[in-house]
């Protein structure tokens, strides 16, 4: 332990004994590394093949972007890879993207989906109900799409005995159309003589880029049995913090706009964004300025009454817009057509339920009416020429027909039909589809010049329930889920059954969170394994209660039948009373 | 003739009688006494074994002290019955021709929860849900949660929970459930079983669902445009389940008309409705008001008064007060309502006297709660009177809770209002065996009254299974006017058609038969209360396994059986064996003699 305080002798002699048996020593005797060793690499080996076979599983690990997708995703251990490019309409300046076996696909409408699919098998590829067509290319097949609508891309292998699909959905969100606002005067006017200049901010927004900005108005003058409508726009000052805000100004001089007694300026302003063609167009709410007529009073800039409903939209309007959109029918692409004319029919069937609601009907949005009973009420006693009124309710009826066929030429006659009989109605009051002003001219003379042998029972049409398509295709599924429960909860159920099912779920509302939700369930109860009845057990509630709340039943009250007790107490005290 | 002579003669004589009777072989009838048959059953938890070797421990104990006087399950007729064990967990319990004593066993009876009772709902239609209503109650709970789960083939169709406050505490809970598809299917409620839970064959009831596809006939009748009325019906017309016929007295003698309203408001051009929405009741004439009380009263159908103005005219007669307060206020007030949906007023109509009435809506506080909706039994129906007079005004001030309040109240009102003929069953999930009523009762439009009597038409009842099976049901008139009712049998596990028909109508109703059918427990507050209960109405006792003794004084009273047999003397062997040594006798008595 010390050899220091050995003597030397002693010291050298004990050293040379040790020399002579470490000579003689094997050093692997002595540190045995080999099992160590070889312990140490038979358990990083096994480690390796662990961490391959869970990584195979699950795909964790295999791409930065990876998701889980091993149950909803396009892998889902079947060996295939999808890599998803999804290019935004070039309007829009937004970069591609590219995910590698996405579980959901976001994209703008009008974006092109390019899907690579890499995998040893054959794959077709449909999204909703079109298949995509596949090209071969190195390493797989490619396919092109284009996006219009949210739907779901069904992945499906072509020699499979067995059914092995997987469903993605694409959640596809239309560009909106500019918000435009005019925040200044933003009320409707009535002036006292047309030599005022109004000035006149609006503020814009898109979701991606405005294009333009501009004031369009309607210059309405005239008196007696006809109007003249004249149409034109003013250039704003615009300043552009971003492509995505604008804000705007000018001054509308009415002078300048050759606006006598009585004559009406109706102006809105109206933008684009930066789509092609007219798809992007916008328009702000539509305010009045009017010039007050002989004797009638007003003050500066009193505003008119603050109806949200402003029923600037007259039938002569409309006449308008048809005669427009037949002159450059043709030149129209028939898509542009049809939403150009869908347009115009929903500001028809506005007037006419306005109209309807003038001669006691129902009308679509009745809250602002309602809220006005009593100018309801002396409205009717102004408007004596119901019959009138009625024919043109049925000539716009007309025109809705016509409307939803895509035929102007069949709607146009209707219009103005509709329009002759209100000016017969109406004589020379206006009738901009408002409520009635609170100072409604009300012309005595027409009072009681009705003829009562006219008068007649009416039969009111009902409109059509419309049925909620979403809760009845969730009271199916719920059904069909309830049905198979027993062999779902067994494993008896083939997959394909549960994938079918996943399938009608995301086709309900691809973009609805909740339906994707329940598909991926029900792709994920057709993975689980037949042996876990629990885990199918578990999968199943969780669907179920995602898709009860969407059946939307209604409840009940409380109010129950007769019951004895209060039957005889009620009885008892109608015994008494008499 | 010496004495030893004479006595081989008898004994000769003797034997012959014998053989002539051994001939005749009389047949004699011999009583003798047995211990009492006592019918004996340990029922317990299945979880729990511990319980169920109390169970055993006390039997034996039982046999031990009165086995001598008793004779336990023999298979005859049983003088007795007991019941060891778990005694609320029996289901069905045994048919008490005897007296039932019951057997605690030593388990803690908490914590425990368990149903006490919940109904079948009643037939709602397609797309909305149905009400499930039970009572439940724990002992040993407080402070903990319990988890109501409605369930079908296992499935979870809804839950709700519920907070316990203290040890020992009953609640009611509400639970929503709007069926997929129309028919009658068979749910499930359940309590999940808490930790530690004493028993938990209690947690579950088994009930029946049942969605129809009708459509609810509505009749919106306004003798002058109302605002009230225009909006109610819109809402209603708005929607699928209704039906809805609308007539608008736009001026003297002319209507504006949608659906198809009858011409007249008159009783007989009423009963193809379930509901008539009344406005601007005020108007109404009284022939008008006539109907409506006869639709309410005989039809059994649901009238509900929408005024827009303070109540007057003929039509107050419809409700059992004719004293209204009116209110104004500045601001609308919302209504209070457990209905769905929501409803707000600035002028409202009070009625002053409620009485047997319910109040669906009320404004104000608990202390100073004013009823402003309230409904009315009328007969076999209801009259609903709607105080709210300018709700319409508000109807969007909680988006949409208008129109859901009016459809709710509309479609609660008409699913209430009875068909021709209403079959109903009870139990309507029953197990095979167990004995069901069907109840077939006939709408009072059905029957013939005359000034002295009340008719009705044949009415034929029988039950179908899916084989095409049938069983007529007799069915007997009950102390109800228009009510019959008929006993089965619960046929095998399966589902049956219950049909009844009478001249002109047919009606029919489903009947679910399966093996492992839970009932409610029913109100008794605990087990032992259930004991004490058997036991008393039966005449027998309910004891703990720790003290037997009262059980076995009564098994001990128990009368002993007497058992009467028919015998055949002739054909026992004692008779032979007589027979033989009277020949015997009689042959040695002759040889002594020197006689062959």
């Amino acid at each position: 332990r010390h050899p220091d305080r050995a003597r030397p002798p002693v010291r050298a002699r004990v050293f040379e004994a040790a020399g002579e048996v470490i000579q003689s020593t094997n050093r692997r005797d002595v540190v045995p590394l080999r099992r160590p060793t070889w312990a140490f690499l038979i358990s990083v080996l096994i480690a390796a093949a662990a961490v391959a076979v869970i990584s195979q599983r699950t795909g964790v690990g295999t791409g930065s972007s990876r998701d889980d997708v091993a149950r909803s995703g396009a892998d889902a251990g079947h060996g295939l890879v999808v890599v998803a490019s999804i290019l935004p309409p070039a309007y829009t300046r937004e970069p591609l993207r590219t995910l590698e076996n996405p579980d959901r696909i976001d994209a703008i409408a009008g974006s092109r989906l390019r899907l690579v699919l890499r995998s040893r098998d054959a794959w077709r590829v449909r999204l909703g109900h079109d298949e995509v067509r596949l090209q071969r290319v190195e390493g797989g097949a490619a396919g092109e799409v284009s996006l219009a609508e949210s739907g779901y891309l069904a992945f499906e292998r072509r020699e499979s005995g067995q059914d092995d699909r997987r469903l993605v959905p694409v959640a596809v969100t239309p560009d909106r159309a500019p918000a435009i606002r005019i925040d200044a005067p933003a009320k409707d006017l009535l002036l006292p003589d047309a030599k005022a200049t109004v000035p006149v901010t609006a503020t814009a927004t898109d979701d991606f880029a405005l294009e333009s900005l501009d004031l369009r108005y309607t210059r309405v003058s005239g008196s007696g049995e006809q109007f003249e409508f004249k149409e034109g726009s003013i250039p704003l000052q615009i300043s552009r913090p971003s492509d995505r805000s604008w804000s705007a100004r000018t001054r509308l001089a009415l002078g300048a706009l050759a606006l006598a007694p009585g004559d009406s300026l109706i102006y809105r302003v109206v933008g684009k964004d930066r789509r092609p063609g007219d798809a992007g167009f916008a328009s702000s709410e539509t305010y009045f300025i009017e010039v007050a007529g002989p004797g009638q009073v007003a003050l500066e800039g009193f505003e008119l009454p603050p109806d949200r409903e402003r029923y600037a939209l007259s039938q002569q309007m409309i006449v308008l817009k048809l005669e427009r959109l037949r002159a450059r029918e043709r030149s129209l692409a028939r898509r542009a057509l049809e939403e150009e004319v869908a347009n115009i029919a929903a500001e028809q069937r506005a007037v006419r339920s306005n109209f309807i609601f003038l001669t006691g009907g129902t009308v679509e949005d009745e809250e602002e009416e309602a809220a006005h009973e009593h100018e309801i009420q002396e409205g009717r006693l102004e408007n004596t020429a119901r019959r009138e009124i009625a024919n043109a309710i049925q000539h716009m009826g007309r025109v809705e027909q016509g409307l939803a066929a895509v035929n102007t030429a069949a709607a146009l006659p209707a219009a103005k039909a509709a329009v002759d009989a209100l000016q017969r109605a109406f004589g020379r009051n206006r009738y901009f589809l408002r409520t009635l002003p609170s100072r409604s001219r009300v012309d005595p003379a027409r009072r009681l010049t009705g003829e009562l042998a006219t008068a007649s029972n009416w039969r009111r049409e009902l409109f059509p329930i419309q049925t909620d398509e979403p809760a009845a295709a969730a009271r199916m599924l719920l059904a069909r889920l309830l049905e198979l429960s027993p062999q779902i909860r067994s494993g008896s159920l083939p997959s394909a059954a549960t994938t079918a099912l996943a399938e009608q779920a995301i086709a309900v509302a691809p973009s609805s969170v909740e339906w994707q939700r329940i598909s991926k369930g029900l792709v994920a109860l057709g993975d689980t394994p037949p042996g876990d009845s629990t885990g199918r057990a578990t999968l199943l509630s969780e669907i179920v209660a995602g898709v009860v709340p969407l059946t939307r039943g209604q409840r009940l009250g409380s109010v129950g039948a007769p019951d004895e007790e209060r039957s005889l107490r009620s009885a008892w005290e109608g015994g008494s009373r008499r | 003739m010496t004495t030893s002579g004479a006595l081989p003669l008898l004994l000769r004589i003797a034997a012959v009688a014998l053989a002539a009777l051994g001939v005749i072989d009389p047949r004699l009838q011999w009583s003798e006494t047995v211990p009492a048959a006592v019918d004996l059953r340990i029922v317990s938890d299945h979880d729990d074994t511990a319980g169920a070797d109390a169970a055993r421990s006390a039997v034996d104990r039982l046999q031990r002290s009165v086995g001598e006087k008793v004779a336990f399950n023999t298979g005859a007729a049983p003088a007795a019955r007991v019941l060891v064990g778990g005694v609320s967990t029996i289901d069905p319990l045994p048919i008490a021709d005897v007296s039932v004593s019951t057997i605690a066993v030593g388990k803690p009876s908490s914590p425990n929860v368990r149903i006490v009772a919940a109904d079948s709902p009643a037939a709602a239609p397609l797309g909305w849900s149905a009400r499930i209503d039970a009572t439940i109650e724990a002992v040993g709970m407080s402070g903990r949660k319990s988890v109501v789960v409605l369930e079908q083939q296992g499935v979870a169709l809804a839950r709700t929970e519920y907070a316990w406050r203290s040890d020992r505490e009953r609640t009611q809970v509400e639970m929503f459930y709007a069926a997929p598809v129309t028919g009658v299917s068979r749910v499930s409620l359940r309590v999940l079983p808490a930790e530690g839970e004493a028993i938990t064959l209690d947690n579950k009831v088994d009930l029946r669902l049942e969605t129809v596809a009708r459509q609810l006939q509505v009749l919106v009748h306004e003798p002058r445009p109302s605002w009230a009325t225009a909006f109610v019906r819109r809402a209603l017309e708005q929607s699928a389940v209704f039906d809805v016929a609308a007539s608008t007295g736009a001026s003297r003698g002319l209507a504006v008309r949608a659906g198809a309203p009858p011409s007249r408001l008159t009783a007989g051009a009423l009963e193809a409705f379930d509901l008539v929405v009344a406005g601007a009741p005020e108007e109404l004439t009284r022939g008008e008001v006539d109907a409506l009380r006869s639709f309410a009263r005989v039809r059994g159908g649901a009238v509900i008064l929408v005024p827009d103005r303070r109540p007057s005219g003929p039509y107050v007669d419809l409700l059992p007060t004719a004293r209204f307060e009116e209110v104004l206020v500045e601001n609308p007030l919302p209504l209070r309502s457990p209905q769905p949906g929501s409803v707000r007023g600035s002028e409202i109509a009070i009625p002053r006297e409620v009485g047997a009435g319910r109040v669906i809506a009320s404004v104000g506080q608990k202390a100073a709660e004013e009823p402003v909706i309230v409904e009315w039994t009328a007969g076999a129906g209801r009259v609903i009177f709607a105080g709210a007079l300018d709700a319409w005004r508000f109807r969007a001030a909680d988006s949409d809770g208008y129109a859901r309040f009016w459809e709710a109240l509309a479609a609660t009102a008409s699913v209430a209002s009875p068909r021709k003929i209403e079959v109903s069953i009870d139990p309507p999930i029953a197990r095979p065996g167990e004995s069901v009523a069907v109840r077939a009762r006939l709408r009072r439009t059905e029957l013939i009254e005359t000034a002295t009597r009340t008719r009705t038409a044949p009415l034929e009842a029988r039950i179908m299974g899916a084989d095409g099976s049938t069983t007529p049901i007799r069915m007997w008139p009950t102390a109800d006017v228009g009510v019959f009712e008929g006993r089965i049998v619960a046929p095998a596990e399966g589902r049956y058609d219950v049909q009844v028909a009478s001249e002109q109508t047919t009606a029919d109703d489903v009947l679910i038969t399966a093996a492992d059918v839970r009932h409610a427990a029913g109100t008794l507050d605990s087990s032992a209360d259930v004991a004490g209960a058997i036991a008393m109405s039966t005449g027998g006792v309910a004891v703990g396994a720790e003290d037997l003794a009262p059980l076995e004084r009564l098994l001990a009273s128990l009368p002993q059986g007497v058992t009467t047999r028919a015998i055949h003397p002739v054909r026992s062997m004692l008779y032979v064996t007589a027979f033989a040594a009277l020949l015997c006798a009689e042959w040695t008595l002759r040889r002594r003699r020197g006689l062959r």
